[in-house]
């Protein structure tokens, strides 16, 4: 099973990072390049370092394939109890990423403090398995942190972090 | 000799006035807390400290700067050991050998031997940069842009000492490192790379955010994809006196920490290169080189000497170029130039003569805060390592709050937090394909250095390569680099047929 696993990621890997480097190389045509006499221009590194992605990748991939064909084919199927913990995994990733995605986004416009609250809550409830979690605790833990961070930072170091809609409130404290 | 005698009078100074000292204590501890904090790095505790010394004296800032700076280089240590985050971005190869040695319940030897070889690693640094400071100044001063080009093809070589058995991922994980190095205004044109149209990422990806999220987001990823926490039990590290390491036993290490302390401050000294890319390339050295090399990343105490012991090295090595050629040798050096920039104080070979005192003090603040971190960070272990082995899904959340500041402070651009969630999330795909975050990380430091020396000296010479093969320093390094390698090629091969004869590889944390 580990030998699929790693052909399986090899492939994807392989994939994934020569459709990078197309990208990659496609894009140096977009920059505004200012040609000079014996100037090498912005684009020569990045093109070149394109192309050799493009060929690690490549090699990545076909090492992949040919692992594949090593192994039997009722060897490639993973058990459905496998393939349930690895799905409830993913869709455990997956919440983490939009949680933490989502606060990278409101972090300037909410503000630290009211952005990392539901942030930190979210992501104590999903990093916890059921029958373990301590809700009481997340929540206090999610409120004291941002704010002893938040002022911390402010008196210890001077250091505004995004205070967002409660910009009045804070310049009044 | 009369500049010794400045230099043994400045530490009786220190040490015998209490607001100095008092400083110092405060200012090391505050660093050692910051430098153990993910997401903040060493930059970012000057940055953070930089602010309240405006209104202190030269002296006294200096005071305050060098102890936070000497603090945070040690403190990055605990984190990568306890958490298998590196609290600094130097502190990466730390983790290789200190979690694996954590998880056998060794945690607190790997953090008292990281304390007591940061401090050797430093001290020999600080007597390199009072002793050796006019030569190496000498020597580097003659490096133009090809000698600089040949020292980082060098030591992208060394990612060959990291990537394992598999040299294809090696590579392109070098090479993607390298490909994010692009992003940004290109520092010989001034053309816009890789910003697809949003001028925040007009300044580049910034190694506090990438780095922070490349390290942090993956452990947490880690605990929220298995359903019980296994690391729980076995982090909780047992007891140990002094510094976990006997002096015959750590004495026994001695050329691996003259080799990594010289690397460390000879990386220092070339401006560019910080102390991440020593601490990578004293333990892809050290790894080829040790008799127990083939262990590193199982959980070795050699393997942490070479890591800690270069990264410290780095601080003296770095403040050489900055004091004798006004040249900071990192980043952390031009924060710390800025300041004395701020005072009215111009560095470079003319601070010899017009300072005298105030860089004979800044080089005692130096050796008395090494003494201190070695005392104050002992002291304060058992407490960090009790609030380390705290549940870690509940600390990894904490240090993801932490890990946000981080990323936002260092330029406040909110888009370094999307470049933090986003680098994050790149970096648990990579590891889960099986590509190692070492040569990542190398190639996105090497990558600016090889690029910017290589197009300057082919403009230098109108596209003309042969003064580098006339160079005869470039051309040490290519040919250094070139035996590397073909050996590291041969090496693997044979290492390859040796697996297939039925031996297996141990498996480790790089």
């Amino acid at each position: 099973m580990k030998d699929l696993k790693k052909a399986k990621a090899n492939i994807m890997l392989g994939a994934g990072t020569l459709l990078f480097a197309v990208g990659y190389f496609l894009e140096t045509y977009n920059f505004k390049i200012v040609y000079a006499k014996n100037v090498i221009d912005a684009a020569f590194m990045p093109r070149i370092i394109a192309v050799l992605i493009a060929v690690c990748a490549a090699w990545v991939l076909v090492k992949g394939i040919r692992e594949l064909h090593a192994i039997p084919k009722e060897q490639r199927k993973a058990s459905s109890e496998e393939k349930q913990v690895s799905r409830r995994g993913f869709v455990r990733c997956v919440i983490c990423f939009l949680i933490m995605l989502a606060t990278a986004i409101c972090m300037k416009p909410l503000g630290f403090i009211l952005t990392m609250i539901p942030a930190m809550f979210g992501l104590f409830m999903v990093a916890s398995v059921k029958g373990e979690r301590k809700i009481g605790l997340y929540i206090l833990l999610s409120i004291v942190t941002p704010l002893v961070l938040f002022f911390g930072f402010y008196y210890g170091f001077q250091t505004l972090l995004p205070p967002g809609v409660l910009k009045p409130l804070l310049t009044y404290l | 000799m009369e500049n010794y005698l400045v230099f043994l009078r400045s530490i009786v100074e220190l040490l015998i006035t209490p607001r100095f000292l008092l400083l110092m204590a405060i200012f090391v501890v505050i660093g050692i807390l910051l430098g153990a904090l993910p997401g903040i790095s060493v930059n970012m505790s000057l940055i953070l400290a930089l602010p309240l010394t405006y209104g202190m004296d030269t002296r006294t800032a200096m005071v305050v700067l060098l102890a936070c700076y000497n603090g945070a280089q040690t403190g990055g240590l605990i984190s990568a050991i306890m958490l298998n985050i590196p609290g600094t971005s130097s502190a990466m190869t730390t983790t290789f050998d200190g979690h694996p040695m954590a998880l056998k319940g060794e945690g607190g030897r790997a953090l008292g031997v990281g304390i007591l070889t940061s401090v050797v690693g430093g001290t020999i640094s600080f007597l390199l940069l009072i002793f050796l400071t006019p030569v190496i100044a000498k020597f580097a001063i003659n490096f133009g842009p090809w000698e600089y080009f040949a020292i980082g093809i060098f030591s992208l070589t060394m990612i060959t000492a990291v990537v394992g058995d598999d040299m294809a991922k090696g590579f392109l994980a070098a090479l993607i490192g390298m490909a994010l190095a692009m992003t940004g205004t290109d520092s010989v044109t001034n053309v816009i790379r890789f910003n697809f149209g949003n001028h925040a990422l007009d300044g580049g990806v910034t190694t506090t955010a990438l780095m922070s999220g490349f390290f942090a987001i993956p452990e947490l990823l880690k605990l929220v994809m298995k359903d019980k926490d296994e690391t729980l039990e076995v982090l909780k590290a047992k007891k140990f006196k002094g510094y976990g390491i006997s002096f015959k036993e750590y004495l026994s290490q001695w050329k691996n920490i003259l080799r990594s302390a010289f690397l460390g401050a000879y990386t220092g000294v070339l401006p560019g290169i910080g102390s991440s890319a020593a601490s990578v390339l004293s333990y892809s050295i050290g790894k080829k080189r040790n008799k127990d090399g083939h262990l590193w990343g199982t959980g070795c105490v050699s393997g942490i000497i070479a890591s800690e012991t270069a990264n410290n090295a780095c601080i003296g090595g770095a403040l050489i170029p900055m004091l004798a050629l006004g040249v900071p040798g990192s980043t952390s050096a031009g924060i710390l130039m800025s300041s004395l920039n701020l005072h009215g104080i111009t560095t470079g070979p003319l601070v010899f003569q017009k300072e005298v005192n105030l860089v004979y003090m800044m080089f005692a603040v130096c050796f008395v805060a090494n003494f201190l971190v070695l005392i104050l960070e002992r002291l304060m272990l058992n407490g960090f390592i009790k609030v380390l082995t705290l549940p870690r899904r509940i600390i990894m959340v904490e240090v993801m709050a932490m890990c946000f500041i981080g990323a936002y402070s260092s330029r406040s651009n909110p888009t370094d937090l999307i470049i933090f969630v986003v680098g994050g999330f790149l970096g648990y795909f990579l590891q889960k394909a099986g590509v190692k975050r070492a040569p990542i990380v190398l190639g996105y430091i090497l990558c600016d250095i090889v690029e910017k020396n290589f197009r300057r000296g082919m403009s230098m010479t109108q596209m003309n390569m042969t003064p580098m093969f006339t160079s005869p320093i470039a051309m040490a390094f290519l040919l250094v680099a070139a035996f590397v390698m073909v050996r590291t090629v041969i090496q693997n091969i044979k290492a390859k047929k040796t697996r297939k004869a039925g031996e297996e590889e141990p498996e480790t944390n790089i």
